[in-house]
């Protein structure tokens, strides 16, 4: 008896620093397990959700204002925005993956006969889950709102780029709000049309229509901005509403100056919307609008970060819980929880606008629900 | 169907099934945020923002179709790998073509199939989810364009441009007809209220024609006024669509009217081209997927395989766009411009394939 306590006490000992050195190597082994599957998620739905963008960007490549650059920057200030759903797809799939693979190499079997349970895992899928949702955190409070701000006036900057989008050939082109070009021949090196039908509706008492033998079109962008069409031997017809009054007039030359402003906006943005704003800026307008929709946005900007972590956690007991043959199944379930997290979180956000539900309430509620599925799944698969 | 072939088949489409599933969920998730506040803001019906989902999901799929192929034909094959069973069949002295081989031709399937679907149904419920979206969720009166609010024709010697067009009872609203010369002089101009289809010609109520003939315009009132117009009600079923909309056969047709017309093609045939090219993607991107499938060891590898499948995809779909771009600004020969994407990275599919362990 006395010689046991020793004994034991050594053995404890040992098994303590045999546990020690062991959990940080499955620390370790997790961990990577996870990052490796997590970054290509990232990586791939960053991509495909970047190139579903690349189409709009792209029709301006060929317009003479604008370069391979303008393009780049625009799609990089795109990407917070796409980050922030991607980032806790990746979380899930990561971990999820990760988990599927253990199981499948009969690895969870080997570590629970080894005495480590399901629960000792923890720690290194919230290590992941926790680091993804810190760098949603920043991009969601601090990038998103510049980029977005940024984003908006680069992509004025670009549909300003009216003159290419006019340049077309025998297609009638509503780019310009009210009005209808028709050119029937198009030189685009030289901006200058052939067969010109030009349909003005900016007055609705009068139907004005401009035909020319030829015009030339250019842009000037000092003081405000305007492009002009420099028409040749051509005629303006006018009809009144009423049908009866009419008017046609021919000319030899005509200059029709349209201001991109008065059309299209001012490109000077005083109010920016709620996706636009910082933290502060959202509580200052709820203080002086009492809008709910800036508490909403307010809330959404610090709870969706967190998705990464709830949604990560519930994942790994997805990968485990499905014996060999069905384990597409809990890919399949973590994708359709992922699903109903935003189906969730949108409820919550109409419900929070309807003022049936404090705005708080409405948009964490999406993560409690997730975090206590997480919570659930953890303890059945601990048990099993 | 041989038993491989089936076996080979389920995993494939196991995955295939599960990709399409999670790229279209995300792509949803994503497009419906971006959306949400102005479907909040004009306080739409909920019904008609899920139907605008609901006709949104098939194009969406569509384009999720090459990737998930990539991913199926990677992983798949990574799998067959991993379990040794690759190993197995080789030593049984199968060619990779045995097993390999469904996974390219599914892919191959998948091209008619994603092209069919989306000339039938994801265009038309593409123009379905827009037209809702402008009706009843933005609820803003159309602006002017090829709508059927304001439609405009155009042939050999006239405009026609109408308020309305209600193709039930072929009746155009608010007519103004010009009539020009090859110098785009106009010749007459004749404003209606209503202009009617009646039985085989056109025929103009309550209006005014404005002449202009040497130097004197005449303005002269009438109630009825039959007009000789080449144009029949069917014609107007593809003016009242843009050409983007229109199907591949009816595009293909117009095309060739307005060329014929002395008009430019050029951004009608690149779109021609870019639906064929872009349905191709999935056979390109599938070939890609086993190739590299087929160099993954037993031992793991399919993080690489996919990571560099992705690298492989992303300069794929960029080259695609940048080279009907190109196409788009005559920069390089249409069918050039689309189809050399295409051609290089078949060419990549090939070589990686021919070099693989068979």
């Amino acid at each position: 008896m006395q010689n046991l306590w020793p004994s034991l006490t050594a053995l404890n000992l040992s098994v303590w620093g045999a546990w020690r050195n062991m959990g940080w190597t499955l620390y370790r082994y997790l961990m990577l397990d996870q990052l490796i599957p997590a970054s290509l998620c990232f990586l791939g739905l960053l991509m495909i959700l970047v190139t579903g963008r690349l189409m709009q960007f792209l029709k301006y490549l060929t317009a003479a204002s604008v370069s391979a650059t303008d393009i780049l920057i625009v799609m990089a200030l795109a990407l917070p925005k796409l980050a922030l759903y991607a980032l806790p797809m990746a979380s899930l799939m990561g971990t999820v993956l990760a988990f599927v693979r253990l199981s499948a190499d009969n690895e969870i079997i080997a570590m629970r006969s080894a005495g480590i349970s399901f629960r000792q895992m923890a720690p290194a899928v919230l290590t992941l889950a926790l680091a993804l949702t810190a760098v949603s955190f920043y991009t969601s409070v601090r990038l998103l709102p510049t980029a977005n701000r940024e984003l908006k006036s680069a992509l004025r900057s670009l549909s300003r780029a009216v003159i290419p989008a006019l340049l077309q050939e025998g297609r009638f082109i509503d780019t310009l709000p009210n009005m209808v070009f028709f050119f029937q021949h198009v030189d685009t090196s030289a901006s200058t049309v052939r067969g010109v039908l030009i349909h003005d509706a900016r007055n609705p008492q009068t139907r004005v229509t401009i035909t020319a033998r030829e015009a030339v079109i250019r842009e000037r962008s000092e003081g405000n901005n305007e492009v002009v069409l420099h028409m040749q031997d051509g005629m303006l017809s006018r009809m009144g509403r009423d049908l009866k009054t009419s008017q046609i007039i021919t000319f030899q030359s005509y200059d029709l100056v349209l201001s991109l402003d008065a059309l299209l906006g001012s490109g000077k943005e005083v109010s920016w919307k709620r996706g636009e704003m910082s933290l502060a800026e959202l509580r200052t307008a709820l203080a002086q609008t009492q809008d709910r929709r800036y508490a909403l946005e307010w809330h959404k900007r610090l709870a969706l970060p967190f998705a990464c972590l709830v949604l990560g956690m519930a994942a790994a007991p997805f990968g485990v819980l499905f014996a060999q043959g069905r384990r597409m199944t809990g890919i399949t379930l973590s994708i359709a929880l992922f699903l109903a997290y935003y189906l969730l979180l949108s409820a919550g956000n109409a419900l929070g606008e309807q003022r049936l539900v404090p705005a708080a309430f409405g948009i964490w509620m999406p993560n409690a629900v997730t975090a206590s599925v997480a919570t659930s799944l953890w303890v059945k698969a601990h048990r099993q | 169907m041989k038993i491989l072939t089936r076996y080979v088949l389920k995993h494939f489409f196991w995955v295939f099934g599960i990709a399409l599933f999670g790229f279209g969920g995300i792509y949803v998730v994503v497009d419906f945020f971006e959306k949400l506040d102005d479907i909040l803001e004009k306080k739409a019906a909920a019904m008609d923002a899920v139907l605008y989902f609901a006709y949104k999901v098939p194009a969406i799929l569509a384009q999720g179709i090459p990737i998930a192929a990539l991913l199926a034909t990677l992983i798949g094959l990574g799998i067959l790998q991993r379990n040794r069973e690759i190993m197995a069949l080789r030593a049984a002295g199968l060619r990779a073509w045995a097993y390999a081989g469904p996974m390219v031709l599914a892919s191959l399937t998948l091209v008619v199939v994603t092209f069919m679907a989306g000339e039938t149904l994801g265009r038309s419920l593409n123009r379905k989810a827009a037209d809702l979206w402008q009706e009843k969720i933005e609820k803003k009166d159309v602006q002017l364009g090829f709508l059927q609010e304001n439609v405009w024709y155009h042939s050999q010697d006239y405009f026609l441009q109408a308020r309305t067009y209600d193709a039930a009872t072929k009746v155009f609203q608010g007519v103004s007809i010009y009539e020009l010369d090859e110098q785009f002089r106009l010749r007459r101009r004749l404003d209606a209220q209503r202009l009617i289809w009646a039985e085989s010609s056109w025929r103009a109520e309550k209006g005014t024609v404005l002449a202009y003939k040497g130097g004197m315009a005449q303005h002269q009132a009438f109630e009825h006024m039959d007009m000789a117009l080449a144009l029949h009600p069917k014609d107007l079923a593809v003016a009242a669509a843009l050409p983007e909309e229109l199907r591949w056969d009816l595009l293909y047709g117009y095309t060739k009217k307005l060329g014929a017309e002395g008009y430019n093609t050029v951004p009608y045939r690149v779109e021609l081209h870019m639906r064929v090219a872009t349905a191709f993607a999935t056979l390109i991107l599938g070939l890609i997927g086993v190739s590299l499938g087929l160099h993954l060891g037993h031992r793991g590898g399919i993080a690489l395989g996919i990571a560099l499948g992705l690298g492989l995809t992303f300069a794929y779909l960029v080259l695609l766009q940048i080279g009907a771009s190109f196409a788009r600004s005559e920069i390089l020969p249409v069918a050039l411009g689309v189809w050399m994407p295409n051609g290089l990275f078949a060419a990549i599919g090939a070589a990686l394939w021919v070099r693989a362990p068979q």
